[in-house]
């Protein structure tokens, strides 16, 4: 027997139970794991029980721990074995009656699955609505008030997110700042988030507009807190009688590597998410909602390391490639060598040409990642997530939607542009330029150190642009030839800032910015991401304490937003005097050097 | 500032109008009835522009305040500024008829041709030293930085050694110095095992890092020359264990660091030290300049 | 082992342009007090009343003490202003406030031929363009005397007179003392010598027999010359004072120097010249009568005949002695008759001596025009000779400062010229002799002396009648000094 680790005490209420290793394989999640794997870490999971109206966790506080909420089923099967050891101390009755209220509606889920599975995936609420609406065919209406109603009773907690909103005008409210505001009227807020979903952790998205949802039996949320040590990003509210298991890292790692697990959280992803991820691209915006479920099912995620080879030039083209998270680069062996023809980034495609031409692949493509950092700065390496669209299918939405064929072609045509495709000239394959992750940047801030005359008006115009009179460009950073590389965002191809923030501020803005919002806790998870240190953590005054039911905020990070509420050019490049600062598109700023 | 091809619009501009002015001068100076003086007509009007030209120069440092209402960028006013300054003298030269005139008139002439020389003298400057200094200032900092980083290099010396041969009374003044600045006390490692050497680089650091790091404006320490530096290092290297080699290289670095923050100060004293003429004349000029054209009137 | 420097908010203070570094207060220190010390200077001198810091340059050196008395002469506010709206008023103010010391010594002289410029200056009412004092006095440049004007001054009009004058009856181009000047206008018009006196030059200028028959030589010195008098004339006796000198006298102007003493007869002809009408002195015991008009003269005549009548009777016993009839005496004749008969002869002989004068040849026609025109009382009306005592209309000679050149150098046509109509002016090339830019060398040198404007047309003609009572005090003029004599006096 392997050696256990000293038991662990999780902090303790009333209600819990610890359960033995074999109880535990009762639940549906642990199916398949061995008791060994759950000797060696006793205590680390704990069965808690909830009362309706009581908080399981805040957001913003401190969390290591993830929960899965049992299902009826998993309790039913736990009491039964916990019965027969002669502990059970709760009715069984209940419970059995319960799994049978819910069997039947599970069934009638099912079975909406198979038939219609866009309507199996709407929330309860739309299904009575639905329900309502499809009167004229009874059988449907029927199982949709089923599913809901089964959908209902497993609804067990409430996730919410609480976004405080503060007064209009910070950063002074002197007389003379007030006079200024007055006369120019000049600092304004940045622009409202335009994005649908804030993602949390948890297995869905909140709308944005309502950041409220359901949690139900079977789900588990706090996983990166658990894994990450992430404050928790919402707050999370019971509101029906439920048990839930609270579990430590170990544990979850354990899981994550249990097929029946992976395939359970899986489902969730494609019912819950899968379909906002793909609605967001835009090849897909033009599908209906039937569909587009149907393709949701039939896609493969993919996720590949950095430095992976996605497909080889030359190899047989099978599928197409939607990049969802990350980056992918696209090289062509030629006569002169290997050269880039391009990076793509989230939303865009890679493997259509070949696809569509019915050729084998015409390049390489590999995935990427941001510099890796060193020392303090190690980063969590980044992951890259493709959909991968086979060839039926993708055949399939391309005939079934001409709209989408023509995109398709006409992105193809764009593609192989004599100045666009193979042939053109292309930026080689610097490393150094790859090492400063120069080609991330759309609007790569350069500062011509042969023109600038270290005058600071740059810094001080980005400072008077925001209301709370904070620079987010600093004149440090790398140099890249005779141009300095600041400390300013970027607006990376593959923003990686934004993945980790336990509060989820922030986020893209309207005009592709990047945007943190008031109710940034200061974790310096986002500033820390950054492979560019475009992200800062300003300290704040005392008197601009975050109110509201978080913790006390002593920073708050800032990041460059390109001046997107102004009219024009970003305040640093049209305050240098010398014509030493601009702000490029690294991709084609770059693409004319040869060597 | 570089005065490349792009301020070719406003050179020809300003060689145009200064072409015309002297054809115009000429034909004034050379008339029957009047004579060049300050109030006659075309006077008067050369008067004016030199004093929009001069206004507007003076605008500049208003401009650069109220940056976010978007009238003209920055760099369309900086090029304004500096070829209207310069075209200010002649105009003004030719509004006075080359002569000086009574005291305030003589004050404000003498100003115009100490500011215009200095601004010329200022962007000559810039044109040239931003480019010495990309080349000989690698590790460049922001100017206004340049106190924290020194104290940065110190901290970081101090850890340096601090983590290899562990602290002792020789460190122990720097140590409260770091922490009186940051307010805690410096990074100090919990378990400390003697290398080889480590009393032989402590005193290293303590007789010469250390008061260089101090004082690195004092030009006297053998580490404020490069070559003086290197031999310093590659005698110490020698003498010690080969596990503290690395940390001397960091320190022969950290020193290269701390020379070229000098240079960076002097070359920035250099870019911007002649603005104290330039500026502050200015706001006399400005002044004086009413004051003469309302009083020029009034009599 | 590379050195990991952290993480940027660590190393960097973000808030470093607030504080700013070292040298900018100090700059912005020097800004602002750079702009107060400029204010300050100004306001000081303005507070004291002292506005010597806005002049456009030095004073003349004849107006220094006015230097930080601006109002004294800027009477007017915002005059330059005014002028750039087309306003003279401010210019006309202050031309009265030169002529408010100056106004006496300019002189106001509305028959001067150099009327258009001063009376434009100071006459408001005036039709003419207007000059004003400063057009050609221009003060604030520097310690020069304010009186010199150059000659640019002059001809920046001079140069083209038709720019400024629609019309003009002067030479319309002139650009200095060269081929531009016209020559002298009497000379230019070939207009005759208009004085009603005959005299020949040339006869006067060849060996004469005199009076006590010795041969004489006349020099030009003997009639004409320029500056006070000091050697006696030679053929003059001025002792005899005749009032028709004194008339001619009160019509001209003392000129002193500049122009030739007009001439007299009492001073220039008498010696040689004399009115000899009794040579034996018996009636008449002057032997000849005085140089004054033919009333006096008759009134000398008959004084003198009634005398010698009273003191000779047998002169008019002889005369009225009837043919072969008896002789008389005036004593056997009633008082009456006797006294009918002197006056008859009295009659008789002034009419035969005032024949002698006026119709033989011997007297007065020798030199004075006069027709058989008689007037009421049988005199013949003289005209008066009106020898002219200056010849250029706008310009002055000085011949005083030429006193060192012998007359005939330039006065070259004297020797030959017989008729009083003769012009004896020296053309304008006598003049460029002289005052011509230097040329040449040696032998071929010419020219050198100054042909400034000023030197012969001076502008401002001296004033006439009395001169106007001063007024001013001294503190009127420097300013803030007390008159002497009183206690207060305020140090400089």
């Amino acid at each position: 027997m392997a050696k256990a680790m000293l038991p662990v005490d999780l902090p303790s209420r009333p209600g819990d139970e610890s359960l033995s290793s074999e109880e535990l394989l009762k639940i549906s999640i642990f199916d398949g794991l061995k008791v060994a794997n759950l000797e060696r870490y006793p205590g680390a999971v704990v069965l808690r029980r909830y009362r309706p109206g009581e908080v399981v966790c805040r957001q913003g506080d401190a969390g290591w721990t993830a929960f899965y909420i049992l299902k009826t089923e998993d309790l039913l099967a736990l009491r039964e074995a916990q019965a027969a050891a002669g502990r059970s101390a709760e009715s069984l009755a209940d419970i059995r009656a319960r799994a049978e209220q819910l069997h039947a509606g599970t069934l009638a889920a099912k079975t909406l699955t198979e038939s219609h599975p866009h309507l199996a995936a709407m929330d309860t609420h739309a299904k009575h609505r639905k329900a309502d609406e499809v009167s004229s065919d009874p059988e449907l209406a029927k199982l949709l008030r089923a599913a809901a109603e089964a959908e209902a009773l497993r609804a067990k907690a409430v996730v919410s997110l609480a976004i405080p909103s503060r007064s209009a005008a910070r950063g002074g409210s002197g007389f003379w700042a007030r006079t200024m505001h007055g006369l120019f009227g000049l600092r304004r807020r940045e622009a409202r988030p335009s994005q649908r979903y804030i993602p949390i952790d948890g297995p869905v998205d909140l709308e944005a507009e309502n950041p409220v949802a359901v949690l139900h039996e079977g789900e588990l949320f706090g996983e990166m807190s658990c894994i990450n040590r992430y404050p928790r990003s919402a707050t999370v509210r019971v509101t029906a009688e439920c048990y839930m298991i609270e579990m430590l890292r170990n544990i979850l790692e354990l899981l994550q590597k249990n097929k029946a697990f992976n395939e359970q959280m899986n489902t969730i992803y494609r019912r819950r998410v899968l379909n906002s991820h793909l609605r967001s691209l835009p090849i897909f915006n033009e599908v209906n909602e039937e569909f587009l479920h149907q393709l949701a099912q039939r896609v493969q995620l993919v996720e590949k390391q950095p430095g992976e080879v996605i497909f080889e030039q030359g190899a047989p083209s099978d599928c197409l490639y939607v990049i969802r998270i990350g980056m992918v680069k696209v090289t062509q062996k030629g006569p002169g060598g290997e050269r880039v023809l391009a990076y793509r980034a989230r939303g865009e495609y890679v493997g259509e040409i070949g696809l569509m031409r019915d050729e084998p692949r015409m390049a390489t493509c590999v995935a990427l990642d941001h510099p890796e950092g060193e020392g303090e700065k190690k980063r969590r390496a980044g992951r890259v997530e493709l959909i991968r669209v086979d060839r039926d299918d993708f055949f399939d939405v391309v005939n079934r939607f001409p709209d989408i064929r023509a995109k398709v072609e006409a992105v193809i045509a764009e593609r192989l542009r004599p100045d666009e495709g193979p042939a053109a000239p292309r930026t080689t394959l610097s490393s150094r330029f790859d090492d400063l992750g120069l080609m991330q940047g759309q609007k790569l801030m350069l500062i011509d150190l042969d023109r600038c005359t270290r005058c600071d008006e740059c810094v001080r115009a980005c400072a008077a642009t925001h209301v709370d009179g904070k620079t987010r460009l600093l004149r440090e950073g790398p140099r890249f030839g005779h141009y300095l590389v600041p400390a300013s965002c970027r607006q990376c191809l593959d923003p990686v800032c934004m993945i980790g923030c336990p509060v989820g501020s922030i986020h893209k803005g309207g005009n592709g910015q990047i945007v943190i919002e008031d109710w940034c806790i200061g974790c310096e998870i986002c500033a820390k991401q950054c492979p560019y240190e475009a992200i800062n953590m300003h300290p704040l005054a005392a008197g601009d304490k975050a109110e509201g039911e978080t913790v006390d905020v002593s920073q708050q990070a800032a990041v460059c937003d390109q001046c997107s509420s102004l009219n024009g050019v970003a305040s640093c490049v049209y305050a240098c005097p010398h014509d030493a600062a601009i702000r490029v598109d690294a991709r084609s700023f770059f693409a004319g050097i040869q060597t | 500032m570089k005065l490349d091809s792009s301020h070719r619009p406003w050179l020809i501009g300003t060689v145009v109008t200064i072409a015309l002015a002297g054809v115009v001068y000429a034909i004034h100076a050379a008339s029957a009835i009047e004579c060049p003086r300050g109030d006659s007509a075309v006077g008067l009007v050369f008067g004016v522009l030199a004093a929009a030209c001069l206004l507007f120069a003076w605008l500049l440092s208003a401009r650069k305040r109220v940056l976010l209402l978007r009238v003209g960028t920055l760099t369309w006013w900086m090029r304004g500024h500096l070829w209207l300054g310069f075209l200010a003298l002649p105009l003004a030269l030719f509004h006075g008829a080359f002569a000086f005139g009574g005291p305030l008139t003589t004050v404000l002439m003498v100003l115009l041709i100490v500011i215009v020389v200095s601004g010329i003298l200022g962007a000559a400057l810039q044109h040239a030293l931003p480019g010495v200094m990309t080349a000989q200032v690698p590790r460049e900092h922001t100017y206004e930085q340049l106190d924290r980083m020194r104290w940065n290099l110190r901290q970081e010396a101090y850890e340096l050694v601090v983590a290899a041969c562990g602290p002792g009374v020789e460190t122990e003044a720097e140590r409260a110095a770091l922490e009186a600045f940051a307010g805690h006390p410096p990074h100090e490692p919990k378990k400390i095992t003697t290398v080889e050497g480590h009393q032989t680089l402590k005193e290293a650091y303590t007789l010469r890092v250390v008061p260089y790091l101090r004082g690195i404006e004092n030009g006297a320490s053998p580490l404020a020359d490069s070559t003086q530096a290197v031999m310093f290092f590659d005698d110490l290297r020698p003498r010690l264990g080969p596990s503290l080699h690395p940390v001397a290289s960091d320190l022969a670095d950290i020193c290269d660091e701390a020379r070229q923050m000098v240079r960076q100060s002097r070359l920035h004293l250099w870019l911007h030290g002649w603005l104290w003429i330039h500026v502050p004349l200015s706001m006399a000029l400005i002044v004086l300049m009413f004051v003469h054209a309302i009083m020029a009137l009034y009599y | 082992m590379a050195r990991d420097p952290g993480f940027i908010w660590h190393r960097v203070k973000l808030d470093y342009f607030r504080r700013r570094p070292p040298f900018r207060p100090v700059k912005f220190g020097l800004c602002i007090g750079c702009a107060l010390l400029a204010a300050v200077w100004v306001t000081a001198g303005a507070i004291r009343s002292d506005h010597s810091a806005f002049s456009s340059g030095a004073m003349s050196a004849g107006h220094r003490m006015l230097a930080d008395q601006c109002h004294k002469c800027h009477t007017e506010a915002w005059h330059s202003l005014r002028d750039v709206f087309g306003s003279s008023e401010a210019d006309q103010a202050m031309n009265r406030a030169c002529l408010t010391c100056h106004g006496a010594s300019i002189g106001h002289d509305p028959s001067s031929a150099v009327a258009f410029h001063q009376a434009s200056g100071v006459d408001q009412s005036s039709p003419e363009p207007w000059v004003g004092c400063a057009s050609c006095h221009a003060e604030h440049e520097g310690p020069q005397r304010l009186s010199a004007v150059a000659d640019a001054t002059c001809i920046r009009c001079h140069e083209n007179l038709t720019e400024s004058l629609k019309t003009t009856p002067f030479h319309a181009q002139i650009s200095g003392f060269d081929e531009s000047h016209p020559e002298i206008r009497v000379l230019a018009r070939r207009e005759p010598d208009q004085a009603k006196i005959a005299l020949n030059h040339r006869l006067h200028l060849s060996p004469l027999r005199g009076r006590d028959g010795s041969m004489i030589q006349m020099s030009c010195a003997d009639c004409h010359r320029a500056g006070p008098a000091s050697a006696p004339w030679p053929y003059g006796t001025p002792t005899r004072h005749e009032s028709i000198d004194s008339l001619a006298a009160h019509s001209e102007p003392t000129l002193q120097s500049a122009y030739m003493t007009p001439i007299r007869y009492s001073l220039h002809c008498q010696a040689c010249h004399e009115l000899t009408v009794d040579r034996s002195g018996e009636r008449i015991p002057e032997r000849s009568v005085p140089h004054e008009t033919p009333r006096t003269i008759r009134t000398f005549l008959r004084g003198r005949l009634t005398e010698f009548a009273a003191n000779h009777p047998e002169a008019i016993e002889a005369a009225e002695k009837p043919p072969g009839g008896a002789r008389f005496t005036l004593r056997e004749l009633p008082p009456k008759e006797a006294d009918r008969l002197r006056t008859e002869w009295v009659n008789e002989q002034v009419g035969l001596f005032e024949r002698l004068i006026y119709i033989d040849g011997k007297t007065c026609t020798k030199c004075h025009e006069y027709g058989a025109n008689r007037d009421a009382d049988g005199l013949p009306v003289i005209a008066p000779p009106e020898i002219p005592y200056r010849w250029f209309a706008h310009a002055s000679f000085d011949h005083e400062r030429h006193r060192t050149i012998d007359c005939l150098e330039c006065h070259a046509t004297v020797g030959s010229s017989t008729a009083t109509t003769d012009v004896l002016l020296p053309g304008i090339e006598t003049c460029r002799a002289c005052h011509a830019p230097r040329t040449g060398r040696g032998e071929s040198a010419a020219g050198g002396v100054s042909t400034e404007c000023a030197l012969c047309h001076t502008f401002h003609r001296p004033p006439t009648g009395n001169i106007e009572q001063p007024t001013r005090s001294i503190r009127d003029l420097i300013g803030h000094v007390a008159p002497i004599g009183t206690k207060a006096t305020v140090s400089r």
